[in-house]
């Protein structure tokens, strides 16, 4: 009898060998650290991923009070309150967060799942480190609040709205932008309606583009009725972020620049008092010298009168570029104005060519025209065009050569083709010889005087004819500028949009 | 030299009211230089026979003096020319009933022929 319970006893324990030597191998395959305790919180057996993340040895850590480990770097007063309170009375611990700076490994934030097993004394601790994740959840919730802080601190006003313009979200600034307050204005059926209708269909006709353009953003300024009922400018990028499950809106970032543009009007008023004022001396110098070119003609006096030609030419340039100076005031405030009618085209080509022809004694214009062709349009303006090409040519073919000019005609449109045999522009600047104030530049020797304004005028002109304008250069070779115009009169003088109400001064 | 005709010119400017003056004078022509808008609305007795008319003058607006002198049955027959370094002069002068514009600046040949149309 005995013997059988010696026997069953011998067996028993060599079960609880084996559950111990296969526990010991789970343990051991775990990848997070995992340690075991008995009921005195001395430590059993932990695992490698332990002795590896804890830096400790086995053996300095087996049969160890938990505390004392590393040092007593283990006494962290959290787990205490784990092994000491909760545990005995609740037995198991889910997601414990322990935080505790190591001496020797730093700072380690770790979720422990603890269970006590009072039929064997132990205690198992299975010890997750999330003190990346941790790290990461503390940068990004001080990336939040730095964005909001930036959003609602930021003067410029951010607005989210669905694709029927409804507002989505208004940043506070809405209120210092607008006068409305965030709700007031959240509540609006319509925030598009606050734009008033003269800006309201360039306003509409950018939103529907945009709606298109998945990620595409566009940059637009007009003007919008401020709860105070005064209109003010806005300068507003709306960006589509439509198809972005994160954001589902379009957002508009905008700010009001009514102080900037009341500079601007400023200055182009400026500019047109100015060039008013620069004219009226050109004038009476340009008739005093042809007085005195009459007058010596009546006497004989040859090299006197051709002097004072020279010196009208020069007045007809300065008088041009004051002009330029106030034609590009005037697109910028949607002034430009045109009165339209049927010309002959290659009419007016042909007098242009020939009025250049007496600038130049350097150059040969050579004209080939098309068959004959009445365009619709401001004559003046499209002449002004024509000018700017042929004086270009002129300018930029320093060495003289043939100029030559063509018309081109089928049914829908005239074209002009003016060619010089000059230095040629490089292809980079090719697209921006028709902006505002640019010049070509490049060495001292290849740099021309001029404002910039000649070719920005030009392609206005041909834009609002409903035309084209471009250019085809190779440097070294010359360059060819065109512009085409249709003959119908349906297609043309189209209204500029960004119009200012007020009156025109001169 | 013979006596051609009255031209009555109005410009704020005295440069273009003297460099006008000398133009017309050597072509034979009298010239009365006004440089007050007030004056030349209220002009009466011995009438002038062409009026070179600026349409931006300070005191008075050379348009508003061009539809009073139109609309005044002593004047309203007298040609009226306005002068103006604005692109638009063509536009501002038919709507004012101004009989014709020159732009400034003109050509000499330009502004004799001008008023060659009107005074023959």
């Amino acid at each position: 009898m005995k013997n059988i319970t010696t026997d069953l006893q011998q067996s028993k324990n060599d079960n609880l060998v084996d559950a111990i030597k296969h526990a010991q191998d789970i343990i051991d395959i775990v990848r997070e650290p995992f340690i075991v305790l008995d009921a005195t919180l001395h430590v059993v057996t932990a695992n490698p991923a332990f002795y590896a993340l804890f830096k400790v040895t086995r053996k300095n850590t087996e049969g160890k009070l938990v505390y004392t480990l590393g040092n007593r770097q283990w006494d962290i007063p959290k787990l205490r309150i784990l092994l000491e309170d909760i545990l005995p009375k609740k037995k198991k611990s889910k997601n414990f967060k322990v935080a505790h700076n190591f001496p020797v490994i730093g700072n380690k934030v770790m979720l422990v799942h603890a269970r006590q097993i009072d039929s064997v004394q132990l205690i198992l601790l299975a010890i997750e480190d999330v003190t990346k994740e941790n790290d990461l959840e503390r940068s990004n919730a001080k990336n939040a609040v730095l964005f909001k802080a930036l959003i609602e601190k930021s003067t410029d006003a951010i607005a989210l709205v669905d694709s029927k313009g409804k507002v989505v979200y208004a940043s506070p600034s809405t209120q210092s932008v607008m006068g409305f307050m965030v709700d007031e204005f959240r509540k609006l059926s319509n925030p598009f309606d606050l734009v008033p209708p003269d800006d309201r269909k360039l306003v509409t006709r950018i939103f529907e583009k945009l709606l298109k353009e998945p990620g595409g953003n566009i940059q637009v300024t007009y003007r919008i009725r401020h709860k105070n009922g005064k209109l003010i400018w806005i300068d507003s990028i709306m960006t589509n972020l439509i198809q972005d499950p994160n954001v589902n809106a379009i957002v508009i970032n905008y700010r009001d620049v009514t102080e900037r543009k009341d500079h601007e009007r400023q200055k182009d008023e400026f500019i047109g008092i100015a060039s008013h004022e620069l004219k009226t001396p050109v004038t009476s110098i340009k008739g005093y010298a042809q007085i005195l070119q009459k007058r010596f003609g009546k006497e004989g006096n040859l090299p006197a009168v051709e002097l004072l030609r020279r010196m009208d030419a020069q007045l007809n340039k300065l008088n041009s570029l004051i002009g330029d100076l106030l034609d590009s005031t005037k697109i910028e405030r949607g002034k430009l104005q045109f009165h339209e009618g049927f010309f002959d085209f290659n009419e007016l080509v042909s007098v242009i060519a020939q009025e250049m022809q007496q600038t130049t004694t350097k150059h040969t214009i050579v004209t080939k025209f098309a068959m004959t062709q009445k365009v619709y349009g401001d004559r003046d303006r499209v002449g002004q065009v024509i000018t700017n090409f042929i004086s270009n040519a002129i300018k930029y073919s320093p060495l003289g050569k043939d100029i030559i000019i063509k018309t081109i005609t089928d049914k829908k449109n005239v074209t002009l083709a003016v060619q010089d045999f000059g230095q040629g522009i490089p292809k980079e600047k090719q697209v921006k010889v028709f902006e505002r104030f640019f010049r070509v530049s490049g060495k001292a020797q290849d740099t021309y005087a001029g404002l910039g304004l000649g070719l920005y005028i030009a392609s206005e002109i041909v834009k609002r004819h409903g035309g084209r304008i471009w250019v085809e250069s190779r440097e070294g070779k010359g360059t060819v500028f065109y512009f085409t115009l249709p003959v119908k009169k349906s297609l043309i003088l189209k209204k500029q949009t960004n119009t200012l109400v007020e009156e025109e001064r001169i | 030299m013979i006596k051609k005709g009255t031209i009555l010119i109005a410009d704020d400017d005295t440069g273009i009211l003297d460099v006008i003056t000398l133009i017309l004078e050597d072509e034979g022509y009298t010239v009365i230089a006004m440089a007050d808008g007030m004056e030349v609305r209220n002009i009466s007795g011995q009438l002038p026979d062409l009026i070179l008319l600026d349409i931006w003058m300070s005191g008075m607006d050379g348009r508003d003096i061009c539809l009073y002198l139109k609309s005044r049955k002593e004047t309203s027959h007298i040609p009226i020319v306005m002068v103006s370094a604005n692109k638009d002069a063509k536009n501002i002068a038919s709507q004012v009933k101004a009989n014709d514009f020159i732009e400034k600046p003109f050509d000499l040949d330009l502004l004799l022929a001008m008023v060659e149309k009107y005074i023959k």
